[in-house]
């Protein structure tokens, strides 16, 4: 009798890629979908080694190893858990399981465990052992992906931000007719291959978790337009039709992140041109209310190509899947661009599938769930146009020669002011200056990897003198290394926004747009809530009863770190920032809480200097947090997104 | 029998989450504001399990962790240990278990039974957390049997 597998997943794509796999290898492979199933059928089947999702809906895998382990008539089977990368630091130390293995796995290491375990058996102590350090591994093989990301994007990004920018310019110039095109092409080529990029990291953060969606108001034809705007030159050159149907109840205004949407359907027009020889592709959208501040849209995205097999369909999604192997290398191509329209299209709250006859062409079709703006005020003021009020002073502090060039060229044509820092110490002086001269700037694009003072102690040195001279002016971060860690670094050093290079002009008119609209004052809410719900479960009545008890010790904790730093007691200021600090993280006063770290950190690195304005603006989070939980009407914004 | 747990944290509104939270999942659920209180409590209430915060004025989680493991009445309760993200504690946990340090101090223990929790801590993260250290301590599979 051949060994038996069972796999416990509660993803179908995910259970069909290691049932191919097993099989292949000669297993006789069992499927459960979830928990439950998965208990009841190790205790009908007996199988010889049991896989486990460790994320699933009801019934966690770690939840259900802890059942199978109890259970006398399963226990003695060996348990093999899958876990994402991103959950690797989760990991408890588990009830019995014999082995991790990092999502997505390799084919033959999957083979090569469960032929271990099916044949050893369960649980000697070497098997712990190797459990530890499978759990070490996966934990530094996570770091060292997020640095060689960073890494790669910089490395990748640089060379071809100037080849772009560079070419853009000179499309700008006099050509030939015969110049024009050879240029052209030269720059579709270049931003192909940054989208390609954009894709892999993207995909890769994704994975990690790291990736988050943006909020804000856009009309949908915004999206659907951008992405057919570049897909119609391609399918212009090979005769295809492209086509745009709407439905009659699809809303025109919509709130959500309009740049995820429109490149999962850039991805699937993409994909449905290259598959496509005659013929043409339609796009269909439709919609249907969920509730009162909920939409759900429908794409479809049809094309008259060669059409997949059906034992293909659910494999096209994975990631590599299709050049994988050789029976499939004439699908071959699509590298990552269907895997992360699946994952954005997860991330935005719907599903992705295609239905398809091979010869006859594909359907593929999406949903995401977007919000209704008729129940939520816009952030953003609308702005009428593309052209600023008036022209813009504008600093851009970047220490390469032809970066300078190309932004400074193509600032100007657009009317503004420019004022180069080649470094960020020129920087800070270039805004100490133009503000004595009462000519303060509008705006500052910052890089930030500068020799001598990067952009980020930069942007801190300016936030300081802010502090005495007032004001808040917008900084944006322009950098090559494109992950949100990364991001999160500017943000945290006080900038406002972020662009990644190649900085394209219409992309950073997006993002200024509500930059320069905004209010002086900071209209983000000191707090996030729905941190602070995961951290009470969703119980408001607990959250209320931390508020309180938080609230009640917060003066007198403040109290004593203010002495602490007069006093110069280092240990002292460590030990109440840390506190503090604690006391914001489970409110959810996110600012408060990196303000609190920074304090912290000082103290614990017994250097204090510049700490008495810190404890000022601690002080200024930590109000605007009380402040927060101070008016009645956060419960009902706490029970809003609870939705009960 | 429901199975308790006790809260070591100077931390009163820490305190008043963790111990909302575990009540609502069917704990009895009893805390302790500092290092030396905890000690008492482990050996007059006797928990099945105890939640340690690490960063302590006067005995740190460190410390009662040793004391716990010490005294025989108390060395087999688990430990579930809360640091806080990126504070020194972390760092220090971190440095601490790749060079094997955390293993010493906890020499008696089963190792399985400490496990670590970073603040701000999740309601859902939490509660799977206890249930595996009260698993691997071997408290949950009686408690599961006794009930079925």
């Amino acid at each position: 009798m051949s060994t038996r597998i069972l796999v416990v997943e509660d993803s179908r794509t995910e259970a069909m890629r290691a049932r191919l796999i097993l099989e292949r290898a000669g297993y006789q492979v069992l499927l459960a979908a979830d928990g439950k199933d998965g208990l009841t059928k190790a205790v009908a089947e007996k199988p010889d080694v049991i896989l486990l999702d460790a994320l699933m809906p009801q019934m966690s895998g770690f939840e259900a190893c802890g059942k199978l382990k109890i259970d006398p008539q399963t226990s003695h089977i060996p348990v093999i858990l899958l876990v994402s990368n991103g959950e690797a630091t989760d990991l408890p130390s588990g009830p019995g399981l014999e082995c991790l293995l990092a999502k997505p796995y390799d084919p033959a290491l999957l083979v090569t465990k469960v032929q271990t375990f099916a044949t050893r058996g369960v649980a000697s102590p070497e098997n712990q052992d190797a459990l530890t350090r499978a759990r070490r591994e996966i934990q530094n093989a996570q770091q060292a992906r997020s640095d060689f990301l960073a890494n790669m994007s910089h490395e990748l990004r640089t060379p071809l931000h100037e080849i772009i920018g560079m070419t853009e310019l000179v499309i700008a110039t006099d050509l030939t007719a015969e110049q024009h095109q050879y240029i052209n092409t030269a720059r579709a080529a270049s931003n192909a291959l940054l989208s390609l990029i954009n894709d892999v990291i993207e995909f890769s953060e994704l994975e990690a978790g790291q990736l988050g969606l943006e909020e804000r108001p856009f009309d949908l034809s915004e999206p659907i337009e951008r992405a057919l705007e570049i897909m119609r030159a391609r399918a212009g050159d090979k005769g295809l039709e492209l086509a745009l149907t709407r439905g009659a109840q699809v809303p025109k205004q919509l709130i959500g992140d309009a740049n995820r949407l429109r490149q999962v359907l850039a991805n699937l027009v993409a994909n449905a041109i290259k598959f496509t020889d005659a013929g043409k592709i339609s796009i269909r959208v439709d919609a249907e209310p969920v509730n009162a501040h909920q939409v759900e849209l429908h794409f479809r995205v049809s094309d008259t190509g060669i059409g997949i097999p059906q034992d293909r369909q659910e494999l096209i999604f994975e990631p590599f899947q299709q050049s994988d192997s050789s029976a499939t290398r004439r699908y071959g191509g699509l590298g990552v661009g269907l895997a992360l329209a699946k994952q954005l299209v997860r991330l935005l709250g719907g599903r992705i599938w295609v239905a398809s006859q091979p010869g006859e062409g594909s359907v593929f079709h999406f949903t995401v769930k977007m919000q209704m703006p008729a129940q939520v005020a816009p952030v953003i003021a609308p702005v009428a146009g593309k052209t600023w009020p008036r022209a813009l002073r504008i600093l851009v502090a970047e220490d390469s020669p032809t970066n300078q060039l190309i932004a400074k060229s193509s600032l100007s044509k657009a009317g503004h002011a420019i004022t180069l820092a080649a470094n960020g110490v020129q920087a800070v002086k270039q805004f100490q200056a133009a503000h004595e001269n009462a000519q303060p700037f509008d705006l500052v694009l910052m890089d930030v990897a500068m020799p001598e003072m990067d952009g980020l102690d930069a942007t801190r040195a300016i936030r300081e003198k802010e502090k005495s001279l007032g004001g808040h002016l917008p900084i944006v971060a322009m950098t090559a290394f494109a992950t949100k860690e990364y991001q999160s670094k500017c943000i945290e050093a006080g900038m406002d926004a972020y662009v990644t290079k190649p900085v394209r002009i219409e992309e950073l008119n997006k993002t200024l747009e509500p930059l320069m609209m905004r209010e002086p004052a900071a209209t983000e809410s000191p707090v996030n809530l729905r941190d602070a719900l995961e951290v009470v479960g969703d119980d408001v009545d607990i959250l209320r009863d931390a508020v309180a008890s938080s609230l009640s010790e917060v003066p007198e904790q403040l109290q004593q770190l203010k002495e602490a730093m007069t006093k110069q007691d280092a240990s002292g200021v460590e030990a109440k920032a840390h506190r503090l600090k604690g006391v914001m993280g489970n409110l959810g006063g996110s600012q408060a809480c990196a303000v609190g770290q920074c304090l912290e950190t000082m103290g614990e690195q017994r250097n204090l200097s510049g700490g008495g304005e810190l404890v000022t603006r601690f002080e200024s989070e930590i109000a605007r947090v009380v402040a927060f939980y101070s008016s009645p009407t956060w419960e009902q914004s706490a029970r809003a997104l609870i939705g009960g | 029998m429901a199975l308790k747990i006790l809260c070591v944290d100077d931390d009163q509104p820490q305190l008043t989450i963790i111990s909302s939270v575990l009540k609502k999942e069917g704990y009895v659920v009893d805390i302790a504001l500092d290092g030396y209180q905890g000690l008492e409590k482990a050996r007059t209430f006797q928990p099945d399990l105890i939640i340690l915060d690490i960063m302590m004025p006067g005995l740190n989680g460190y410390q009662v962790c040793q004391k716990l493991q010490a005294d025989p009445e108390t060395a087999k309760i688990g430990v579930l240990m809360l640091t806080a993200k990126g504070g020194v504690d972390e760092k220090y946990r971190v440095a601490s278990e790749f060079s094997g340090k955390v293993k010493d101090r906890m020499h008696g223990f089963d190792v399985g039974a400490v496990e670590f929790l970073t603040k701000p801590i999740k309601a859902k993260e939490l509660v799977l957390r206890v249930k595996a250290v009260l698993w691997a301590c071997g408290v949950g599979v009686e408690a599961e049997a006794a009930s079925s």
